[in-house]
């Protein structure tokens, strides 16, 4: 887990480096290499009509923050890294022709933000018109606020079909903390 | 305003000298923590006239960071301060009316010493209106390499037959951010 940053520290002309300052730096180097990050795919799942609904994601292919909600929580990125986000999802519908689709992206603060624990804000909204005949998908993406280690973000979407409609397949998430 | 920051190099054989290793730690706290980067929300609703093909998004919330000083809030555009490659993205929430389609774009304006003039609009994106709930049209993209003095700007547009606000309130804001990704 990386729940910390590192470090830069700084060097005095004329003194010579310990090897700790040295390890510092490259843990700072190496933090700017391997970025926190997550990468997953969501199965088929139901979203009901008229309201939003939480995607839920597999076991991520990739999570250097094990930042995933685990089974419990299969919904939730928890940042475990302060810092500023670039979110990407693409979301599937199933074909159908009536109503409307959108998604969005949702923040819920943790208890270490400043906010306090439990605000809850809405980002990236796109929607748009289906098709009757192939599956509808869009894309959001955002670069978040800044996040604080035990922040909550989702990714929601919504349809209006006028019954509850299948959801998934070709539906993946990426999250990169781009540093604080 | 900002310089991408210089990495030292180190000959084989001679010692690092202080000034060097200063040099690559500000290399590296620069990647970490100064890379320009800016987020601005839009808090006030603005009217979109219809079928004006080239109408400028306000976001008059104050920046929730502006590394560079980019961003000028009276013309609703930002200011390239550190060239290079920068990660562009935008989202512009319309009003519930299922007329017509919406689009947004970002406007990159060159000054006239870029070597490389661009074509102005850089990730159009537009969709078909939504009726029933608020339509947001998103862009995202990598831009080409911008020089100090570029500008961009959210460009909207819409064709519902009447001017259409944006929406502020659910399902969330309009913004516009910007990262700097590569020198």
């Amino acid at each position: 887990m990386m729940a910390t940053l590192p470090d830069v520290p700084s060097f005095t002309p004329g003194t010579a480096p310990s090897l700790a300052v040295l390890g510092a730096l490259a843990s700072a180097v190496g933090f700017i290499n391997y970025q926190p990050a997550l990468f997953a795919a969501a199965s088929s799942f139901s979203a009901a009509t008229g309201s939003y609904t939480n995607v839920v994601w597999n076991t991520p292919t990739t999570d250097r923050d094990s930042g995933w909600g685990g089974p419990a929580q299969p919904t939730w990125y928890i940042a475990q890294t302060p810092g500023y986000y670039t979110c990407s999802a693409q979301l599937t519908f199933g074909a159908s022709g009536t109503g409307e689709r959108a998604a969005d992206w949702q923040i819920t603060t943790g208890p270490s933000n400043p906010a306090g624990s439990g605000t809850v804000t809405t980002y990236g909204h796109v929607s748009t018109s289906p098709s009757a005949t192939d599956a509808t998908r869009v894309t959001i993406g955002i670069i978040t606020p800044y996040l604080y280690v035990g922040d909550i973000i989702t990714a929601r979407v919504y349809q209006s079909s006028g019954s509850s409609a299948t959801c998934g397949g070709n539906c993946w998430i990426s999250y990169l903390c781009m540093g604080p | 305003m900002g310089t991408v920051p210089t990495v030292p190099t180190f000959p084989a054989g001679l010692a690092a000298t202080g000034a060097q290793m200063q040099e690559l730690a500000q290399a590296a706290l620069w990647c970490l923590q100064r890379r320009p980067l800016m987020i601005v929300a839009q808090v006030t609703a603005q009217s979109i006239a219809n079928g004006y093909s080239d109408y400028s998004v306000t976001f008059d919330g104050t920046p929730l960071i502006d590394r560079d000083s980019g961003w000028d809030s009276a013309e609703s555009q930002y200011t390239v301060g550190t060239p290079g490659v920068y990660l562009a993205a935008a989202n512009v929430v319309f009003a519930a009316n299922s007329t017509g389609y919406r689009m947004v774009q970002i406007s990159v304006t060159n000054t006239p010493f870029d070597p490389c003039p661009l074509s102005p609009a850089i990730g159009q994106s537009n969709v078909p209106a939504s009726g029933g709930i608020a339509c947001g049209v998103a862009t995202r993209c990598l831009t080409p390499y911008l020089y100090e003095g570029d500008t961009l700007e959210v460009v909207a547009f819409q064709n519902s037959g009447g001017s259409l606000n944006t929406q502020t309130g659910s399902p969330g804001p309009s913004w516009f951010a910007l990262a700097h990704v590569s020198g």
